[in-house]
């Protein structure tokens, strides 16, 4: 208990430090330039002078809520589809895995690039394309996990008790299915953050005066002799967030693991 | 039982081109701007009336309703002809022909490194149970992206210490740098896949008996990798289907001139003909190797019914 009491005290530190840190990430002072790391500019700052640490903490909080709100509808879109593919069967459940299976199949990178080429180069699109090309992956998971579990005997008698199609699908393959898709969810959940940052390092999707992790990244590279910092604290907080969202999801299975026994 | 399999998998790999090639066109249809109208203006036509834009667009195939125009795009693409470039005027496939290969050696080079060191590392990881810190490195190195992993490598090794060229794909000195990278990023994934895999294995009582009896080390990992071929060639095929998404990125990092630059530079200049060309390759050569993986996998194991579906 007192551990517990010492940890929050000390969260409770940090959040007021890093916000009491937090500076406009878009005001511009020429005068600071390509300053080196130091108590006033925790990260240092870029070549207009902005405050690199506040930068980054936008940045990496813009990620994650295009990264959640695109994976989010994801899995609402292939919840639909695959717990229907998985319970009609037959000819629907075909023609889902085939539309499934062509949309696995091309790399996401390239249907967001086709995106944006036919379309407007917009976050809209590519998160929209991100969305198309994620969920075959999804579609497929979630069929093999309702599959999976139509097959046990909760399931099978389910109808003794009264409760047939969607009222089954609601009340009783969903809650069983939902931690396994939490993790899968937040192992994905990095991997997004990833392929939006790598799309917007190639000027694709978000444009350079926002504050993301690929744009900055992308300013960053012209000056890495002269700032360093620029470039590298933005891709070390990709990789702390990733390596997080692999850790919770760990978690997350280990948890529901040990549940089980 | 094997011939109906394939027959399946072929009306499988037929259903998903047309269907592939069928949103492709239609997502043009949907896209913004009229193909036409950006011919004309190219051409620095003034006075544009409805007329020209009429003739422009039966030149360039695009008249009359939406059916009518996907069925005429299909029968010409089973020709070969895959319309003209809008920049260039030159034939869509000569343009992909000229760049493919560059793409090709940049991607089998760095598949079959990957899938050397792959093998190499991972069975050595998942046999000596004190690595098995290794895994967390590379856990680490997976989550860092590839382009910066890149850009670190230019830096460092191209500019600082000039062990390599880095710029273009002129040598074969210029794709070691490339094919690094690819290996740190790819390579790690597929290293601690089959650590994972060879650790499962050498678990089992066959391997600690075999330890036991003093077999040779070379023939425990024939039978270990015996073991696990068909999750292998499964994780082989994807990874290779996921490269061509990473070379994409590679080749706009180290300037290299090939398909994910010009799909890069088709973008930026809205050439719809070579857009379509590439996907439209890309798509078919991933469908075709998806399917080869099938029937091989298949081979190698007639007893797994892919999926159990009813196709």
């Amino acid at each position: 208990m007192k551990k517990k009491c010492i940890f929050f005290l000390m969260m409770i530190l940090i959040i007021l430090f890093v916000f009491s840190q937090l500076k406009d990430p878009y005001s511009i002072n020429k005068l600071e330039s390509l300053q080196n790391v130091s108590w006033n500019h925790l990260f240092g700052t870029d070549y207009l002078g902005r405050d690199l640490f506040s930068r980054v903490l936008y940045g990496a909080t813009i990620s994650m809520v295009l990264a959640s709100v695109s994976l989010t509808i994801v899995v609402l879109l292939s919840l639909f589809l695959g717990s229907l593919a998985g319970i009609v069967g037959g000819l629907l459940d075909t023609s889902i895995m085939i539309f499934a299976d062509s949309l696995v199949s091309i790399p996401s990178i390239i249907i967001a690039l086709v995106f944006a080429g036919f379309f407007a180069n917009s976050i809209i699109v590519v998160l929209l394309a991100l969305i198309i090309s994620w969920s075959g992956n999804y579609i497929r998971y979630i069929r093999n996990l309702v599959l999976n579990i139509k097959k046990e005997e909760f399931i099978l008698l389910a109808p003794l008790r009264g409760s047939k199609g969607s009222h089954t699908l609601i009340h009783h393959i969903l809650p069983n299915i939902l931690v396994e898709l939490f993790s899968l969810f937040m192992t994905d959940l990095g991997k997004i953050i990833l392929s939006i940052s790598g799309l917007s390092f190639l000027g694709i999707g978000i444009q350079p005066p926002t504050p993301e992790l690929g744009t900055i990244l992308f300013d960053g590279k012209s000056y890495f002799f002269v700032a360093p910092w620029i470039f590298i604290f933005p891709g070390l907080a990709i990789s702390l967030i990733v390596l997080i969202t692999q850790y919770i999801s760990q978690k997350i299975t280990s948890c529901w693991r040990g549940m089980d026994d | 039982m094997s011939s109906y399999f394939i027959l399946r998998k072929t009306i499988r790999l037929l259903v998903s081109v047309i269907l592939f090639s069928f949103l492709l066109y239609g997502l043009l249809y949907l896209s913004t701007g009229d193909p036409a109208l950006a011919i004309l203006q190219k051409l620095g036509g003034q006075n544009i009336s409805q007329k020209m834009i009429e003739e422009t667009r039966i030149k360039l195939g695009i008249d009359g309703n939406f059916f009518k125009q996907y069925l005429r795009w299909l029968f010409s693409l089973l020709k070969g002809d895959l319309g003209n470039s809008f920049m260039t005027n030159t034939p869509v496939l000569q343009v992909i022909n000229e760049k493919i290969w560059v793409t090709v050696r940049l991607l089998s080079l760095s598949f079959f490194s990957c899938f050397m060191l792959s093998l190499f590392f991972g069975s050595i990881i998942g046999n000596f149970p004190f690595l098995r810190w290794m895994k967390q490195v590379l856990s680490v190195i997976l989550s860092f992206p590839i382009y910066w992993l890149a850009i670190l490598s230019i830096f460092l090794l191209g500019v600082k210490l000039k062990f390599f060229p880095f710029v273009g794909s002129s040598t074969s000195r210029h794709l070691i740098l490339p094919t690094l990278v690819i290996c740190l990023s790819e390579g790690s994934y597929l290293t601690k896949m089959v650590s994972d895999l060879i650790l499962l294995v050498t678990e089992s009582e066959k391997q600690k008996i075999a330890i036991f009896r003093g077999i040779k080390w070379y023939y425990r990992f024939y039978y270990q990798l015996k073991e696990v071929v068909i999750p292998l060639i499964s994780l082989y095929g994807n990874s290779f289907i996921h490269l061509f998404g990473g070379t994409i990125m590679i080749e706009i990092i180290f300037s290299i001139s090939g398909m994910g630059k010009l799909l890069m530079e088709a973008i930026s200049t809205r050439d719809y003909p070579v857009i379509q060309g590439i996907t439209l390759l890309v798509a078919i050569g991933t469908f075709l190797f998806n399917y080869l993986m099938d029937i091989v996998i298949q081979k190698v194991d007639s007893r797994i019914k892919l999926y159990g579906e009813s196709i």
